[in-house]
Parts: structure tokens; C-alpha cells; sequence
């Protein structure tokens, strides 16, 4: 993965180096076909990120909402006393 | 049997008209695909969700063109349009459309050979796609084919007009085979090219299309087969375009005539007379498809639908067709209006092969009704085009016309001559009457306590 990571690194600053349009005589979609493999790989990255974060989020959620049900329960407890 | 003009690229089929009915052949290389669809029960699921137009396997019989294996039969649209007319909105939910389309496709195992802005219409409720034979068996683990159609199509141009200028989209009619990336990034303000999707789908994207160029030995076939996209990573990319397009929006700027219902000269009562014989001649004439020309927000077009014509709702200021397709759009949801943006002075020509794989606006008709209200001040002393040219043109367009004569001494008259001195074309009721005589009879005529007058007219049979 950090092999892929970096490869796509190394592509996406290379990319960003070329400027001039040639015309040229091939099919023009050979470069959106090759983009795509970059594409699927930041796509990949993203929902990796996504499904990471929501966890992190559910995590602390649960985490949280258990605290604030114990305080609930300690400070019921402590009116009782 | 005729076959469309716009229908001859696609090896797998090709669309027809018989009897006023619009067919598909279906031909050998299509059928695999077409029968796998079937059977898989693609189609029926994408018309249910209402994405893509319905059609019924018919018998092919002498009607079909050459070749047919199979032949569906397709409702009718009532108005065929291009995404040159179609205002920012539109152009993004049929962006959308593709996407969702996309979204429920490639977990089958299928998805949409090409993503071509000329495959969405609008069918008289919402936009459908409807080239049934642009779902095609997905190669696995294939790049998607059709993602370099449908940015070019799609995301350069709602990119272009969204952070650069709306009147931009007119550059479609130049570029009917969708928008050069390098041109769009050129022109895109520097800021906007790093919004991370812009960025993806639009810089690297063309610039990757330039190396491919550039690195490209013609004596050798250099195949894209290696390239591997799997269903998650192009499900990604789907859901990247998608977030992208929806988080591209164009900030109305209007351009006068969007608040024209403001400033105008009418006054309440001539406004409520002026909707009501517009309501009265919607009633006695019945017509089917009216031709709102010059529509502003569409006030008059919507008394139209209103009484169940389909109204093409054609303005100038790209602002005002925005306007009515939102408000179209919007919670009470109203149906049987095409907001259009035409400068009617140059109007949509025939574009394409031939001059004819897109049709101009007069081939699309004629309507039953065309309405003119408060146009031809415009079209005589804006853009200098003479009341007989107007009336021949307007005469092609439709049976019955429906047109407001703004008298010269009219504030609104007043404004567009008041740095023009005498250099301007006549402009007299008279004239106006003697040129529209030549190609119309008058039937009936109402004046507003303003000194407009509305005229009802029929096209004479005799003098065409």
C-alpha cells in the first residue's frame, strides 16, 4: 500500500510537471483510461479514510455517551443519598 | 420508415421514426449485450427508478433498418433539446442522472458505454437517459470507457460556467463532442483548479491525456488492457464525480431581464388583464406544444402548462431559464415546461455531421402556439432585425401566434432607442401590421390601458 501510495505521489507530481497539448493521432481516451488507475487508488485511500473516520466517530460516540450515562447514574445516586 | 439524423455512431443499434413513432433496431454486435440486460433485468430496474426511457420489444418487420435483430418501440418526446440551451441546472442533473445510473449499474456488472450530455431529454415530467443501448456489459476490471465523454461533457463544462462565466456554455455549440480539458483548465482561475476534485478529474486528467499524446509511438498499438479498476475503485470514482459535481454551483447572477417583472412599466391591473386573455386564448385554442418566446421567468408559460400544453420556454438570459427550472423543480413540483436559453436573434442553428445530426430550432417544430410577449421591441431595435424578416421567421415556427406590439412611445421603447439618436430600423404599428399581414391574418385584438396591444393571428394559408 505505501509502495502504491508513493507511486501515485511520484505520478501525480509528474503529471503536474507536463504542460503543452500536443494533437496527436491516437484514440484520446488512452489518457483517461490511464488516470482512472490512479483515480481508483485515492478513491480507495478515501473510503479507507471515510470508514476509518466513522469508526473513530462511533468509537468516541459510544465511548462518551457511556461516560455521561455513568455521571447520569452517579449523580442520581448521589440525590439519592 | 426514417431514420434519425442524430442516430449513426452506435454499431449496436440505431433509432428511426414510422408513423410518428420512434423505434430502435437492434443489430447483431448489440444483441449480447442487449439480451444479457434483459435477462439480468437491468432495464426494467432503471425505469422503474425512472432513469431511463421505457421502451416495448416489437416485431421487426420491413420498417426496422437492415440488419435488426430485435426492435423496441420508445414513447415519443415531446421536445428534443441540447445541452447548449439547457440552463446550469439541467446540464448538472443530467450529470447526476449518469452518475445514478452508474451507481446501480456497476454492481450488476454493467455500466454505460458512453456518458454523452446528447443522451438525456427531458420527457414532459424530469430528464431521462435515453439511449437504451448505452448500457453495455461491463469489461471487468476495466477503466470506465465513457469517463473521459462524460467529464468533457459534464464537469468541464458545469466547472467552466460555475467558477469562470455561464455564458460560457454557449461554447458547446463549437465543441459538440464535449469540452477540450486542457482549454476548460486553462481558462478555470487558479484557486478553483485545486479543489480536490477539479483538480482529480479535470487538471490531472488532462494532463494525462497530454502525456498520452505526447509518449504515443503511432507504430506501435499500446493497449490499455494492464490498467486495473476494480468495482470498489470505480465505484470511487463515481462517487468522487459525484460529490464533485454536486459541490459545483453556479451563483445566479441576473442579468437584467430576470428582474424584469420588478422594474417593468405594467401596472397590476394590465398585468392580471394581459394573463387572463393569455388564459383565454390558452382555452379556446387547446394547443398542445406553445413556444414561449422571449419567456423572462415564464409567467406566461406556466398559465400554459397550467391548462396541459407542453411549453418550451425559450429566454436569452441564461438567469431566467435557471429561475423557472428551479422553480419548476422545486417542492410543488410542476411538469410540461422546457426552460431554454436562446439568443433568438441567433438562434439554434443544425449542428453536427451534415448540419444535421443536431437539429435547429425550426426543424423541431412547428408548435401549435407561439407566444411573443414583449419580443419584438427587442428583436427590431436590440439586435436591428426588420419586422418582415420577424414575421416570416416567426410564420415557420407555428400554426397560431400570439404576439404584444410595444408602442413607440412605450418607457421601455423609450430606453432601448435613448442613445441611438434616429439610426434605427422603423418602428411603427403600422408597419408592424402591414409586414405580420403578409404571412398571418389577424383574428383578434386587445389593447392594455399601457398602449400594448396583444393580437391573436393565424398563419395564412394563402399568402405561404
Amino acid at each position: 500500500m505505501k509502495r502504491q501510495i508513493f507511486a501515485m505521489v511520484v505520478f501525480v507530481f509528474y503529471m503536474e510537471a507536463l504542460a503543452a497539448y500536443a494533437y496527436a493521432y491516437i484514440d484520446p481516451g488512452t489518457g483517461s483510461m490511464f488516470i482512472q488507475a490512479v483515480l481508483a487508488v485515492i478513491a480507495a485511500c478515501a473510503v479507507s479514510v471515510g470508514v476509518f473516520w466513522r469508526r473513530l466517530k462511533a468509537f468516541l460516540r459510544r465511548t462518551f455517551s457511556r461516560n455521561k450515562h455513568i455521571d447520569g447514574n452517579s449523580n442520581g445516586n448521589s440525590n439519592v443519598e | 420508415m426514417s431514420s434519425n439524423s442524430g442516430s449513426f455512431r452506435d454499431p449496436f443499434g440505431k433509432v428511426f421514426t414510422s408513423d410518428g413513432k420512434v423505434f430502435r433496431s437492434i443489430f447483431s454486435p448489440g444483441v449480447k449485450t442487449y439480451e444479457a440486460a434483459k435477462m439480468r433485468g437491468v432495464y426494467e430496474h432503471l425505469i422503474d427508478k425512472r432513469l431511463l426511457i421505457s421502451h416495448e420489444e416489437t416485431q421487426v418487420d420491413e420498417s426496422a433498418a437492415e440488419g435488426a435483430v430485435y426492435c423496441l418501440a420508445h414513447p415519443c418526446l415531446p421536445m428534443v433539446s441540447y445541452p447548449w440551451e439547457w440552463s446550469f441546472s439541467m446540464l448538472k442533473d443530467a450529470a447526476l442522472l449518469h452518475l445514478e445510473a452508474m451507481e446501480i449499474l456497476v454492481p450488476r456488472g454493467f455500466w454505460l458505454r458512453d456518458a454523452s450530455a446528447f443522451n438525456v431529454q427531458y420527457d414532459g415530467k424530469q430528464l431521462v437517459l435515453i439511449d437504451t443501448l448505452s448500457i453495455g456489459k461491463r469489461t471487468p476490471d476495466s477503466p470506465w470507457v465513457a469517463y473521459g465523454q462524460f467529464c468533457a461533457h459534464f464537469l468541464a463544462p458545469l466547472a467552466i460556467a460555475a467558477y469562470c462565466d455561464i455564458r460560457l456554455l454557449s461554447l458547446w455549440r463549437s465543441y459538440i463532442e464535449g469540452f477540450p480539458l486542457d482549454l476548460v483548465v486553462k481558462m478555470l482561475p487558479s484557486i478553483k483548479k485545486y479543489r480536490p476534485g477539479i483538480f482529480m478529474h479535470l487538471k490531472l486528467h488532462s494532463a494525462a491525456q497530454a502525456s498520452a499524446d505526447k509518449k504515443e509511438d503511432i507504430t506501435k498499438i499500446r493497449s490499455s488492457e494492464k490498467i486495473k479498476v476494480g468495482d470498489k475503485g470505480l465505484i470511487g470514482i463515481v462517487s468522487s464525480l459525484k460529490r464533485t459535481i454536486d459541490r459545483t454551483n453556479w451563483k445566479r447572477r441576473s442579468a437584467i431581464w430576470e428582474d424584469y417583472g420588478e422594474i417593468r412599466t405594467y401596472d397590476d391591473p394590465d398585468v392580471a388583464m394581459k394573463s387572463e386573455y393569455v388564459e383565454n386564448v390558452i382555452r379556446q385554442l387547446k394547443p398542445k406544444m406553445v413556444w414561449d418566446l422571449g419567456a423572462n421567468r415564464g409567467e406566461f408559460s406556466l398559465i400554459a402548462a397550467s391548462h396541459g400544453a407542453f411549453v418550451v420556454s425559450i429566454d436569452g438570459d441564461p438567469a431566467c431559464s435557471e429561475a423557472l427550472y428551479e422553480k419548476i423543480g422545486g417542492e410543488k413540483r410542476i411538469t410540461g415546461i422546457l426552460p431554454l436559453t436562446m439568443d433568438l436573434a441567433n438562434p439554434s442553428p443544425g449542428l453536427g455531421w451534415n448540419s444535421k445530426e443536431r437539429l435547429s430550432l425550426s426543424e423541431r417544430g412547428p408548435a401549435d402556439l407561439v407566444m411573443a410577449l414583449a419580443l419584438i421591441h427587442h428583436l427590431v431595435l436590440s439586435s436591428c432585425v426588420p419586422f418582415d424578416l420577424i414575421a416570416e421567421w416567426f410564420s415557420t415556427l407555428g400554426n397560431s401566434l400570439l404576439i404584444e406590439f410595444v408602442p413607440p412611445d412605450d418607457p421601455m421603447v423609450k430606453k432601448l432607442l435613448q442613445n441611438r439618436g434616429d439610426e434605427h430600423l422603423p418602428y411603427s404599428l403600422n408597419l408592424f401590421k402591414r409586414s405580420f399581414a403578409s404571412f398571418y391574418d389577424f383574428e383578434e385584438e386587445i389593447i392594455l390601458n399601457n398602449g400594448r396591444i396583444l393580437f391573436l393571428c393565424e398563419r395564412s394559408k394563402n399568402k405561404i
